[in-house]
């Protein structure tokens, strides 16, 4: 029985569809990636699997229970770490994770240990005396962590777990993922790919609401193994400039990258075409009076193809799929 | 049930590491005091303080919007809604608890006020005891006042994220409340029914009768289902963001 079942879930707010009729499965056990930009639907899916809202339509089953109709049991067998960690921050940890504990039904014969546990697993057994409110954020974060894991729960679903940690802070919640998995199927949200890459090796990207790539990343790496990435510099203007890369037919994506005064581009582009897009590149930034200078080339990496499916028109254009 | 416990625990507890709470205490037992040594201080002989409670529905008018503004909108301002709401919890406990905790609290700000009963005994030993029945009506009738206002406001708590408009909010329902039962009498062209239906809305109508020393089922209902209704009210709106 697969931990988490989502099937057609489409979730509305008035007239803007947040979540665009999606579906996907995690099994027992798996750890995913839930990717995408900010905006995308990824709180929005998270939060109606921990049947905090529900959906407009379709279903999802989180543990074997429904998220609409059995909502309690749902929550019992789910650890959820919402976005920015809201915590009571004029609690002590302890306090805090007995009364999370006590909520979350765990008997009250066993609830030292696992509140034990849960605080040795997050390292945070020397500030458990300690007013959260006092903590640094990389504390809170682990106190949050505790807080989802208190109960033993069957499924794990953190929503953007490092956002706002140093990268100290953010390896220790890499290496405490990477502890608890197996033992815990995990659903964890992000928009940075090098993050995930780390963890876990199944990823569904979401952009605009819809799931744009359901997959592993040693499968987005075959993807993007036969392209070529070109960086350069040129005297036009962006806007012109990039019209201009995306006429060349070999062109897979085209993206702005200028920082300051002079325009930068990079678009991809199949290796084997690699020479002729140069070519027909330079030749139609030459016919309009521009340059292609400081020329780079790469190979592509996932970060790429993660780019290509999550941008929207607005700093790029998506020429062929 | 251990997790309704749990929950009232926190709002109990909440209320004792706040700031606001204090202060409401002070000036709860300040007026009160006030009121109990100008009837004490006045002539005329007495066997019970009526003067505070007739203070007190006026009283809690400003403090329980005061003190019960953050119950909910706080959660909701600090996103620590989400986190209780995912917890393996039902809306309706944690508007239950949070009525608990608040009238937990209510009731340890009503204690020291017992001591006007001592002062009374000690100076009422020329005129006569103080009269039992009717200080332990007012006294009940005081609890069931303090739990519809506080319904009240932990509704109107739970309407926003901003604790100010929420005590705004339930100052202008409590005083609605208060004073509809008096306006069809500026009109006596108003029904008659309509005017014995205003007021039987008013609070006031109802606490009068405990502070004669009437403890009555009629009114008992009155305060029960005003405030089952506001909380009932409050878990609607805490299961809004389900329909948003």
């Amino acid at each position: 029985m697969p931990a988490i079942e989502v099937h057609d879930l489409t979730k509305r707010y008035g007239a803007r569809t947040a979540v665009d009729t999606i579906s996907f499965t995690v099994d027992e056990g798996e750890i995913v990636g839930f990717l995408g930009p900010n905006g995308a639907g990824k709180t929005t899916t998270l939060r109606v699997l921990t049947s905090f809202q529900p959906a407009s339509s379709g279903s999802a089953r989180v543990a074997g229970y429904d998220v609409f109709s059995q909502g309690v049991q749902v929550r019992e067998n789910t650890g959820y770490l919402p976005e920015s960690t809201p915590l009571y921050t004029e609690m002590r940890v302890f306090k805090y994770l007995w009364y999370r504990a006590t909520l979350k039904g765990v008997a009250r014969r066993e609830r030292r240990a696992f509140i034990e546990s849960a605080m040795e697993r997050c390292d945070i057994v020397d500030v458990r005396d300690r007013i959260i409110g006092h903590l640094s954020k990389g504390y809170r974060q682990r106190v949050g962590l505790a807080d989802a894991l208190v109960h033993r729960p069957r499924v794990l679903i953190l929503d953007e777990p490092t956002a706002g940690l140093d990268p100290n802070q953010v390896r220790d919640v890499r290496d405490l993922i990477k502890e608890i998995a197996g033992e815990t199927t995990i659903l964890f949200s992000t928009h940075t790919i090098p993050w995930v890459e780390q963890v876990c090796e199944r990823v569904i990207v979401i952009n605009r609401g819809r799931i744009a790539l359901d997959g592993t990343l040693s499968g987005m790496r075959e993807r993007v193994a036969p392209w070529a990435r070109v960086e350069f510099r040129t005297s036009m203007d962006a806007r012109p400039a990039l019209d201009v890369v995306h006429a060349a037919p070999s062109v897979i994506f085209a993206e702005n990258l200028t920082v300051g005064e002079r325009t930068m581009l990079r678009y991809l582009t199949e290796k084997s075409n690699l020479a002729r897009s140069r070519e027909l590149v330079a030749a139609g930034l030459a016919s309009s009076g521009g340059t292609m200078e400081d020329v780079k080339v790469v190979d592509a990496v996932v970060e790429d193809l993660f780019t290509k499916l999550t941008r929207g028109s607005e700093q790029a254009v998506e020429v062929r799929a | 049930m251990s997790r309704l416990l749990a929950l009232t625990k926190r709002e109990l507890s909440a209320y004792f590491f706040a700031p606001v709470p204090w202060v409401l205490t002070f000036f709860f037992l300040l007026l009160t005091w006030f009121f109990f040594q100008w009837e004490v201080s006045s002539l005329y002989v007495t066997v019970t303080y009526a003067p505070v409670f007739a203070a007190l529905q006026f009283i809690l008018l400003f403090l329980m919007p005061l003190l019960t503004m953050n119950s909910v909108a706080e959660e909701r301002s600090r996103n620590t809604l989400e986190t209780l709401l995912t917890a393996p919890v039902r809306d309706w406990q944690v508007i239950v608890s949070k009525w608990l905790g608040t009238f937990a609290f209510y009731v340890a700000m009503l204690v020291p006020t017992l001591v006007y009963w001592a002062v009374l005994a000690y100076i009422g030993r020329a005129i006569g005891k103080p009269d039992a029945g009717p200080i332990l009506a007012a006294y009940v009738g005081a609890l069931f006042l303090g739990g519809l206002y506080i319904a009240v406001g932990i509704f109107a708590s739970s309407l926003t994220e901003n604790a100010l408009m929420s005590a705004f909010l339930a100052f202008f329902l409590l005083i609605s409340m208060l004073f509809i039962g008096v306006m069809p009498f500026m009109h006596d062209a108003a029904p008659e029914w309509l005017q014995q239906f205003a007021q039987y809305l008013s609070q006031q109508t109802h606490f009068a009768q405990f502070m004669k020393g009437r403890i009555a089922l009629f009114d008992i209902i009155y305060f029960v289902s005003m405030t089952a209704f506001f909380l009932f009210l409050a878990v609607r709106s805490l299961e809004s963001r389900k329909w948003r």
